[in-house]
């Protein structure tokens, strides 16, 4: 017997939206998710210090989801952690979490992965400093607790994010020194094309961009950051233009600008952890956020029960999100033989035209093959570790070429993110020396936990006379 | 250099609470994450590497561990955290020199 039939991780657009088409059918679920609150991180919810406030398109729609869950009684535990997904003897999936200090295991029959993704931030020398933040991390920083990084902020990256981050600097009454984006107005200019499927969120778009030019905000177009200046924290930054592989060329105009905060960012990766611990197959495919769970368009991944939906399977984007969790929805519950089979050529097709938006802005995202030439020798590639690039360079030169090596012999990717902010940029600068492809180069082996555990939840609580000691043997 | 809590005319937040972070008392806004608490109060360097290098919090969703702080007595993501009246907030490195200073060769 098993605790659930479904355990679905994440409460984003896709989880949440999964959890409620399995419960209304009738499945046993439980919805686990490390944040306070159920949105994910599109429309992460606003922090308790803030009583009251202008409501936004990402909180209308947050709040909707919130209420919606609470409506259908779904069983959802918040602060919950998973850091373990193994295959039992009894051919059921155990999921191990974490909350409030505590360990608890549960047991299911099938599992929805919708863990969403994460920032990626491509280093260069001074991008650890304080006062650096990533793009997307700025996001949740606004949308939690309406607060801005610094009295004058450069934003920096490309996609959509950094256009909503300046907005968003701007709509809370902060001041923005410069944009300085990777992609030129003509990336935009097509991207926009592709975006029409969506007039209402082009249009939005479209405002993000009037208010930065009526503000005179300065946007320096295919530009990159080369260097963050600063002792204890960002003083300044140096940008350049960049050539059409995005690398800062030695005769592009270079710039220095004086700032207290930067939001940096280089678009997503898909949040690989929990799949890869179960052992699904994963692929690598750029326009897609990199290496991602292969899956259908029911979400189903190449292991029994186990199933995917959301960014984790493809940075498709928070329009897509929920189809994609229905749809792994109904995909499970005909595995676990619950409800009645219906109709889902609607419902595809509807996935299938919401995620042309979300890939657009995803493609404009891809990164060139000259952006890692921007990244020093000195520039950190390890946060939680300081390893830099050069002493990733002389593993690397040395013969160390797949990540596992790499990992062992500089410890860069072993620190307690679990290699979430490294892993990728150690990759490009592997292909750099070793000539491999992204494929050829692989990912790490996954190992349990995949959250950082205190030392005081795995060991509970105990007295040294509880310990059960054998006998001494008999002399 | 610190964290500015935007006051737009409709933002409400809720009432100011006292906490401590490495023995001197700040306020924050009761509820907001341990993170926004320090950084509007300019302390924006959570920790420092073996190298002695500073850093800040960084991703804001609890993955990139560059905020883990002790709070009452539990090392954990400072911008995880809510925070609340009389919170005990260090840094792992002053408990390092704390008990350095007591004598304890161990650390
Ligand atoms: C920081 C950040 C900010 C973003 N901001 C925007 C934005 O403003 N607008 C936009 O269109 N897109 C944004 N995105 C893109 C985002 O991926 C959306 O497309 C959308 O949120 C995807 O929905 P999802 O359900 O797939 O994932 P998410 O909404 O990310 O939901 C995934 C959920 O899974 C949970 N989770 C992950 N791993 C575990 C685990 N091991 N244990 C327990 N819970 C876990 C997370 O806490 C999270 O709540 C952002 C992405 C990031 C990383
Ligand atoms: S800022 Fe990254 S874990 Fe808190």
């Amino acid at each position: 017997m098993s605790d659930f039939d479904l355990i679905v991780i994440g409460a984003g657009a896709a989880g949440s939206r999964a959890a409620m088409e399995a419960t209304k059918a009738g499945a046993k679920i439980l919805l686990l998710d490390e944040q306070a609150e159920a949105g994910g991180q599109v429309w992460r919810a606003k922090s308790p210090s803030i009583i009251s406030a202008p409501k936004t398109p990402e909180t209308i729609a947050g709040d909707k989801l919130r209420s919606d869950l609470k409506l259908e009684n779904i069983l959802h535990i918040v602060n919950a952690r998973v850091w373990q997904i193994e295959k039992n003897n009894d051919d059921l999936w155990n999921i191990g979490y974490l909350n409030n200090g505590h360990l608890h295991n549960v047991t299911c029959k099938a599992i929805i992965a919708a863990t969403g993704a994460q920032e990626r931030v491509i280093p260069v020398t001074g991008s650890q400093l304080p006062g650096v933040i990533g793009l997307a991390a700025a996001t949740a920083l606004f949308k939690q607790h309406l607060t801005t990084p610094g009295k004058q902020t450069i934003v920096a990256g490309c996609g959509p994010l950094l256009i909503f981050t300046a907005y968003e600097i701007l709509r809370l009454g902060g001041k923005v020194c410069a944009i300085i984006s990777l992609n030129s107005k003509t990336n935009w200019a097509k991207a926009s094309i592709d975006m029409m499927t969506r007039p209402d969120l082009l249009w939005r778009g479209a405002t993000w961009f009037a208010k930065i030019t009526a503000a005179r905000i300065p946007i320096y177009w295919q530009s990159t950051v080369t260097e963050i200046i600063g002792e204890t924290h960002i003083e300044s930054v140096n940008i350049s233009a960049i050539d059409a592989n995005w690398s800062a060329t030695s005769h592009g105009q270079k710039n220095n600008i004086k700032a207290d905060s930067l939001c940096m960012g280089h678009g997503l990766n898909p949040a690989i952890e929990a799949t890869k611990l179960a052992d699904a197959t994963h692929i690598y495919s750029p326009e897609l956020g990199g290496w991602h769970v292969k899956t259908d368009d029911f979400g189903r991944t190449d292991k029994a029960g186990l199933y995917a939906a959301g960014d984790n399977a493809g940075i498709y984007g928070a329009g897509a999100a929920p189809y994609r969790g229905k749809l792994a929805a109904i995909a499970a519950l005909q595995f676990l033989n619950i409800g009645k089979t219906q109709n889902t050529d609607k419902l595809v097709a509807k996935m299938k035209s919401a995620a042309k938006f979300g890939l657009a802005t995803t493609k404009l995202t891809i990164l060139r093959k000259g952006m890692i030439e921007n990244t020093q020798q000195t520039a950190i590639i390890c946060r939680c570790e300081a390893v830099s690039r050069q002493q990733l360079e002389a593993e690397i030169s040395s013969g160390a070429h797949s990540p596992n090596a790499i990992k062992s012999g500089t410890r860069c990717g072993m620190g307690p993110c679990g290699g979430r902010y490294c892993n990728d940029v150690a990759a490009l600068i592997n292909q750099t020396i070793s000539g491999k492809t992204r494929q050829q180069i692989g990912l790490t082996t996954s190992r349990p936990p995949i959250r950082p555990l205190p030392i005081s939840a795995i060991a509970q609580n105990f007295d040294y006379d509880d310990l059960p000691i054998p006998a001494p043997a008999p002399l | 250099m610190r964290f500015f809590r935007q006051t737009g005319s409709k933002i409400k937040r809720s009432q100011l609470v006292e906490f401590s972070f490495n023995g001197t008392t700040y306020s924050g806004h009761l509820g907001e994450s341990v993170t926004v608490a320090l950084a509007a109060n300019g302390i924006i360097t959570t920790r420092i590497t073996h190298d002695g290098s500073p850093r800040g919090a960084f991703c804001f969703m609890g993955s990139c561990q560059e905020c883990v702080l002790l709070i009452d007595g539990l090392r954990i993501e400072a911008c995880q955290v809510a925070l609340s009246e009389g919170l005990i907030v260090q840094s792992i490195g002053c408990l390092i020199a704390e008990q350095k200073a007591k004598g304890d060769e161990n650390v």
